[in-house]
């Protein structure tokens, strides 16, 4: 049972290591690299301006977004966990609901929103799109951290003369730290990797990453997207290895 | 009570999104859904979609329901969905049962292992699963649905199975059951309700299938969400991009609503 | 000086805390006795502002708090759990409460260090709570809540999760130091030897109300009715 559940794991994790092989290659075809390991794929792509500017973009998207997302989803977070509302469930449903919801609905809503609207073709457009998945995935993250911390702390901290806003400064959100730093490391993944948004909302000056890998990966297969995918996972890697040690730290 | 009243003003910003990012795509595509877009066409048509007399239709809804094309590819989306659905649930629950049976430490590396494609673009992962599969078609689309659900699913299932203490396992072995007779008597009813929430979000996920479809599947395996795109971006056709959004949405309500009565029934 | 002035608090329809009237002269330790869901850990949430009665009035040293949030009062808590901040050091933990009044870092690292010394504490300043012992967090809770010079100081069974033997080390202690300090203490507690040991007086609790107030020579020579004398011990 294990042997197969391993298997399988494995299985799935094959097409990631292929495609970042492939980036290696020195052939100008989809091959494993033999013997022979080479970073041309990468210097090409960092520079042809396309890649470039998409990696920008990816950047101050990324930025954009976690700026917007961690704030308002914390401010969530403490807003439906200590506002007494009568039906908390409900409201954490629909601030779910994004989740759930098709990507494909939400961007073609979404497309239709942002075209009446000056923020047409902005980088913040974008951003605004990403928030609108990220936010739940960063509440999820910190109403788990929020919930961790011992509500008498702050009761003591009131006691010793803090207001509520003092007590949350100088107690809570310092205890929130991990929580926030996954919630950031997942609204940071989330931008980066976002296709389908970005499909239906980028324009060519603003499009990230994913949005520039698109069009190669469907009609000219070569190594060089599979190093732009690369730069990508790259990109991924460090807040990857964060929500592991976090995951494996915390035993 | 009025300390905590205060605090609701914090969901502000989260209600404020909500609203312009859900809210009124949602309601935009209900009005695109009924709009009758006459000779007007491409981004242009945004610019008459407040209410004008005589642009209301049910004609996108007619065109959807009774063409012959978007009928097939709605039963393909639906069939694509359960099939991916069923394997991700049984591969999901082999999964998460090594989960619920291994060692502290083994739990860990195989979470980790079974999250990290999910921490890679979605992208980096299709392009690897298309050197590996070859030519496009039915199977490789059902692939990389499965593999893109399957984190989820092990997640949900393992939960589940967490909850479940294994002394009930060896209580029922004590009693005289076999191993077999422990899991399927004992340890499967009790981790069903959890299946079932996996099963529910892995059919919702399924049924707006978009990337799999599109960049490893024929237009034979176009689903209703690759026709949403087309519909949306080059034929520039919203109001019919909008009826068959509304059509899928409406599919996945009904599926994800009976299964949550059905979770409910059990739990 | 605490006073309560027929104080009130329902929950619902459970009568939490019923017309509690209460005076704690200063350098006093009362102790508030009873079963577990008779209102006494209400009582202490009461005085130390963390909810708000439905009636009555509660003044420190003279001044009128009913209405006042937690951190307008001056009142030491400590917690059953302790509820020290584990991302803060001992010595900041301790100058918590002079922090949020606004003195500066010399003054307040000064006193922090003070009541340390008086609680046996000092040599700790730099760790974290999580290292150390029950007894230890135990003591530096209290020079927590004595550090900021309290009207009031208010005990949450600060003993019920220690050892026997260090349980009765620090309730001597803890007694010695309220006498020096003559803070109007109130423990809470539902261990009998506990409170009739320590207390100058203890309040025996029931239903949300104070069933009999007194020393521990006149709770078990007249105890006011059976509760009290089943609750003491008192018919074996």
């Amino acid at each position: 049972m294990k042997r197969l559940a391993y298997l399988i794991v494995g299985a799935s994790l094959i097409p990631l290591a292929l495609s970042l092989l492939v980036s290696f290659t020195p052939s100008r075809f989809l091959e494993l690299p033999g013997d022979e390991w080479t970073l041309q794929w990468y210097r090409q792509v960092l520079a042809n301006p396309v890649w470039t500017r998409a990696l920008l973009n990816s950047f101050v998207v990324a930025a954009l977004t976690t700026l917007i997302s961690v704030p308002t989803a914390l401010a969530a977070a403490v807003g439906l966990s200590r506002g007494g509302w009568r039906r908390k469930p409900l409201w954490e449903t629909a601030l779910l609901a994004p989740l759930a919801l098709p990507a494909v609905a939400i961007a073609s809503g979404l497309l239709a929103v942002v075209r009446a609207t000056p923020l047409w073709g902005s980088h913040l457009s974008l951003a605004l799109a990403h928030s609108v998945i990220a936010t739940p995935v960063a509440y999820l993250a910190l109403r788990a951290s929020l919930e961790r911390v011992n509500p008498h702390l702050e009761a003591a901290a009131r006691g010793l003369g803090a207001s509520p806003r003092q007590a949350f400064r100088y107690v809570t959100l310092p205890l929130m730290a991990p929580g926030l730093i996954a919630a950031t490391l997942f609204t940071v993944v989330v931008s980066l990797n976002e296709v389908i948004l970005t499909l239906f909302l980028a324009t060519r000056d603003t499009s990230t990453l994913p949005g520039v890998i698109w069009p190669n990966l469907r009609f000219a297969i070569s190594p060089q997207v599979a190093a732009a995918s690369g730069l990508l996972f790259l990109l991924s890697a460090p807040a990857l290895a964060g929500a592991a040690w976090r995951l494996i730290g915390r035993r | 009570m009025t300390e905590a009243r205060r605090y609701r003003w914090l969901t502000a910003p989260a209600a404020a999104l909500w609203m312009l990012g859900v809210a009124l795509p949602l309601l935009l595509i209900l009005r695109l859904s009924v709009y009758s877009r006459g000779e007007i066409s491409g981004a242009r048509q945004f610019e008459t979609l407040f209410y004008q007399p005589e642009t209301w239709t049910l004609d996108n809804f007619v065109q959807v329901l009774t063409t012959p094309f978007y009928l097939n590819t709605l039963a393909f989306t639906i069939g694509l969905a359960v099939t991916s659905t069923v394997l991700t649930l049984v591969l999901g629950y082999v999964v998460a049962y090594a989960v619920y049976r291994s060692s502290p430490a083994g739990k860990v590396v195989l979470l980790v292992l079974v999250t990290l494609p999910k921490f890679t673009n979605i992208l980096v992962f299709v392009y690897g699963l298309k050197m590996i599969l070859g030519p496009s078609g039915f199977w490789p689309v059902v692939a990389a649905e499965v593999l893109m659900l399957l984190p989820y699913a092990v997640l949900t299932i393992a939960a589940a199975l967490e909850a479940v203490p294994f002394s009930l396992v060896e209580a029922a072995r004590g009693l005289g059951a076999s191993a077999a007779q422990a899991f399927w008597k004992v340890t499967f009813p009790l981790s069903l309700p959890g299946t079932i929430a996996a099963a529910t979000l892995a059919i919702l996920w399924s049924l707006g299938a978009f990337l799999g479809p599109y960049l490893l599947g024929q237009p034979a395996q176009y689903t209703i969400s690759v026709e949403i795109d087309r519909q949306m971006n080059h034929d520039l056709n919203w109001a019919l991009a909008a009826a068959l959004n509304v059509v899928l949405l409406g599919v996945m309500a009904i599926c994800g609503y009976s299964l949550t009565s059905i979770r409910r029934r059990l739990a | 000086m605490i006073e309560l002035v027929e104080i009130s608090k329902s929950f619902g329809s459970v009568r939490a805390l019923d017309q509690v009237s209460l005076e704690v002269a200063p350098g006093e330790f009362v102790a508030v006795l009873g079963p577990s869901g008779c209102g006494k850990t209400t009582l202490l949430r009461a005085i130390g502002g963390y909810i708000a009665v439905d009636r009555g009035a509660v003044r420190l040293s003279g001044h009128d708090v009913t209405k006042q949030p937690p951190d307008a009062r001056r009142v030491g808590m400590v917690f059953q759990d302790y509820a020290l901040f584990p991302h803060m050091t001992v010595l900041e933990n301790v100058a918590f409460g002079l922090k949020m009044r606004g003195e500066n870092k010399v003054t307040r690292e000064q006193k922090a260090r003070a009541v340390l010394e008086l609680t046996g504490m000092d040599g700790t300043e730099a760790r974290k709570p999580s290292e150390l012992s029950g007894g230890q967090q135990q003591r530096v809770a209290v020079a927590r809540a004595i550090a900021h010079e309290p009207d009031a100081l208010l005990l949450d069974e600060p003993l019920a999760n220690l050892d026997r033997n260090i349980r009765l080390r620090l309730r001597d202690e803890l007694r010695e130091l309220q006498m020096r300090l003559k803070i109007p203490t109130i423990l809470v507690t539902h261990d009998q030897e506990e409170a009739l040991g320590v207390a100058d007086r203890t309040a025996i609790m029931n239903h949300g109300r104070i069933v009999q107030i007194g020393g521990a020579f006149d709770l078990t020579m007249n105890p006011a009715d059976p509760f009290v004398s089943e609750f003491l011990g008192l018919d074996k």
